[in-house]
């Protein structure tokens, strides 16, 4: 049988069970199994073993239960309530105040945590009832908060850049540093445009009315909110960009850091203790075994030779590789609709960064255009995370599945346009890893 | 309750015990970084186990938590095709696709034990300063598997039963998404 067909027929049998509902992880791994019997025999299954025990003992994988702990943690440490009490003091006074200032906790929070849930689970609590109270427009007090949720995987940390740095063997830390001015600019578009669009309509976000604003003596105050999230911002990437610890370690001090302020703000119970180190462990679990899985089914990709046939069969085709990385983009956008980010990074890093690092491209610059598309897949109907959080949260408060959708339209737009701008101009993403003195 | 009421919520209880208590692990690994850390720049006296321990536990608290996910329905699926259908047929097509989650980890459990065992036999030793037996790091591989096997017969015997009844349980419809709802 020839190579191109059996990899039609690997990929074309590893959807069709996608599709059908199987678990991911399951899915890659058996996919796995059934072409490494077909093609060498039974004597092959050992590499399902040895997978095992190398993903499951990597070293820079330990980061990924650490940072989950971390944001689990943060996420009922209060930290969220003082900071958007903070941000209406100062921000309520502006059109579209509350809006842009929820924004701006999502990237304090993204720089926190490595996961998109925690900044739309807590804004989606608070920032959102306190919004639609003040009479925002729906479509703006949703989709802030739908949006500014995904900067999470973007400004590090992000547990999905260590997926990509473990799966392409690239440099956590210099993934880390490549997200932080692209996350900045992605949070600077959303924020202009509530902004613009909030000055030129101000029905959308009213101003807090002058005899409700605070005096500057309470303004003052209220900053002590940030204390916390910028010692815990400075220890964790400080660490990694002076290159003084690795990124695991910066993970185990951020996770031991958000412990400690669970414990200033009072807000320690055992069982929010146990129920963040239940949650920690199911998530972790589930990307680790999606892990075996991907890693197994790149290992049956790669030894068939499939990964070299189709890197000839494209650079065959004599087109400007400019093609190749916004076909990819495209491929990767139209993922995101209907799978899980950690899914789609499992697939397709085997396939897109050796053909990314043979047209002579950066793979770290490509892995932020990578995570900014998945960015895309958290907010894109109908599978995306934040939308089934917003679904659960903005739901019992009168919002519509239609108005959930809706209001996710220009914040993808901003989001394509952020991805553009990255791809004209790769010294945003290279210019910071660069420079950092560890990775 | 009848006999298989009882298994099944054995096997629940015995996932849940256990992921529990693993995920007590993260908190030793928390610990153990930082002490890394302080050992390293405070004491100037790095340590030799912080790192290659933490590998090991890593290792057993993902193998081990695996049934424990499955139980939760933390283990994401593409869920665009299945909850447009009716529950029996949901329950059919997770009969059929169980086919290919027991292929692999009956092959994992396997291929994972016979690597333990040898390490068995042969007192492997790591590589390191730490000279750490590998037995303990490889046995654990066998054993999740077996518990995320418990956990994926219990499914299998539901979905059965769904099939036959046209009821699904109201209780195993909670997955982490469902029960964030409920909490809030």
């Amino acid at each position: 049988m020839s190579l191109t067909l059996m990899t039609v027929l690997l990929f074309a049998f590893l959807l069709a069970l996608l599709a059908l509902g199987l678990p991911l992880a399951f899915c890659f791994g058996s996919v796995a199994i059934i072409f490494m019997i077909w093609q060498w025999g039974p004597q092959a299954l050992f590499t399902i073993a040895t997978t095992a025990f190398g993903e499951w003992n990597n070293f820079i994988l330990i980061a990924v239960p650490l940072f989950i702990l971390m944001a689990n943690l943060l996420e009922r440490s209060g930290v969220a309530e003082e900071l958007y009490e903070m941000m209406y003091r100062w921000m309520g006074p502006l059109r579209g105040g509350l809006a842009m200032g929820t924004v701006v906790i999502c990237a304090i929070f993204a720089a926190m945590a490595g996961i998109s849930a925690v900044a739309t689970v807590t804004m989606g609590l608070i920032a959102l009832p306190s919004m639609l109270k003040r009479g925002y427009d729906r479509l703006i007090a949703v989709g802030c908060v739908s949006a500014g949720g995904t900067l999470g995987i973007l400004i590090p940390p992000s547990v999905i850049m260590i997926l990509y740095a473990s799966l392409t063997g690239t440099s956590v830390g210099k993934l880390f540093m490549g997200g932080v001015f692209p996350g900045i600019l992605v949070a600077a578009l959303f924020i202009a445009y509530i902004g613009i669009r909030c000055f030129i309509q101000p029905h959308l976000g009213p101003p807090v009315p002058k005899e409700e604003r605070y005096s500057r003596a309470e303004k003052l105050a209220s900053l002590k909110a940030v204390i916390a999230p910028i010692i815990l911002i400075l220890l964790v990437l400080g660490v990694i960009y002076f290159g003084v610890c690795t990124p695991t370690e910066a993970a185990g001090i951020g996770a031991f850091g958000s412990l400690v302020v669970l414990f200033i703000n009072r807000r320690f119970t055992w069982t929010v203790f146990t129920d963040s180190l239940a949650r920690t462990c199911r998530l972790s679990a589930m990307v680790m075994w999606i892990l075996l899985g991907a890693k197994s089914f790149s290992h049956v990709y790669i030894a068939l030779g499939a990964s070299e046939m189709v890197y000839n069969l494209l650079t065959g085709l004599e087109i400007n590789r400019w093609f190749f990385v916004i076909g990819m983009q495209l491929i990767l956008f139209i993922m995101g609709f209907f799978m899980d980010p950690a899914g789609i990074i499992m697939i397709c890093t085997p396939v897109f960064v050796p053909l990314i690092a043979k047209l002579g491209f950066d793979p770290i610059w490509f892995g932020i255009l990578f995570t900014i598309n998945m960015e895309l897949g958290y907010i894109t109907p109908p599978f995306g995370f934040n939308l089934f959080y917003m679904r659960a949260l903005a739901g019992p408060m009168g919002v519509s599945m239609q108005d959930i959708y809706r209001s996710i339209v220009p914040f993808v737009i901003l989001e394509i346009l952020g991805l553009a701008i990255i791809m004209v101009l790769p010294q945003l993403a290279l210019w910071l890893p660069q420079r950092m003195i560890g990775g | 309750m009848n006999r298989v009421e009882r298994v099944l919520s054995l096997i629940d209880v015995i996932n849940e015990q256990v992921g529990r208590l693993i995920a007590y692990l993260a908190v030793f690994m928390m610990f153990s970084v930082v002490y890394e850390v302080i050992a390293r720049y405070v004491f100037n006296r790095p340590t030799i186990w912080s790192m290659e321990i933490n590998q090991y536990l890593l290792c057993g608290y993902t193998a081990l938590a695996g049934g424990y996910a499955l139980l939760h329905k933390s283990h994401v699926n593409v869920d665009i095709l299945h909850q447009r259908f009716g529950v029996r047929t949901r329950a059919f097509l997770n009969i059929l696709t169980s086919f290919f989650f027991f292929l692999f980890i009956i092959v994992l459990i396997w291929k994972s034990g016979a690597m333990a065992w040898e390490a068995w036999e042969y007192n492997e030793h790591s590589e390191t300063l730490l000279e750490a037996p590998l037995f303990p790091a490889k046995v654990v591989i066998p054993l999740g598997g077996l518990l995320i096997l418990l956990q994926g017969l219990g499914k299998l015997i539901r979905d059965v039963r769904v099939l036959v009844t046209g009821i699904e349980e109201a209780q195993s419809a909670g997955g982490d998404f469902q029960r964030e709802r409920k909490e809030k």
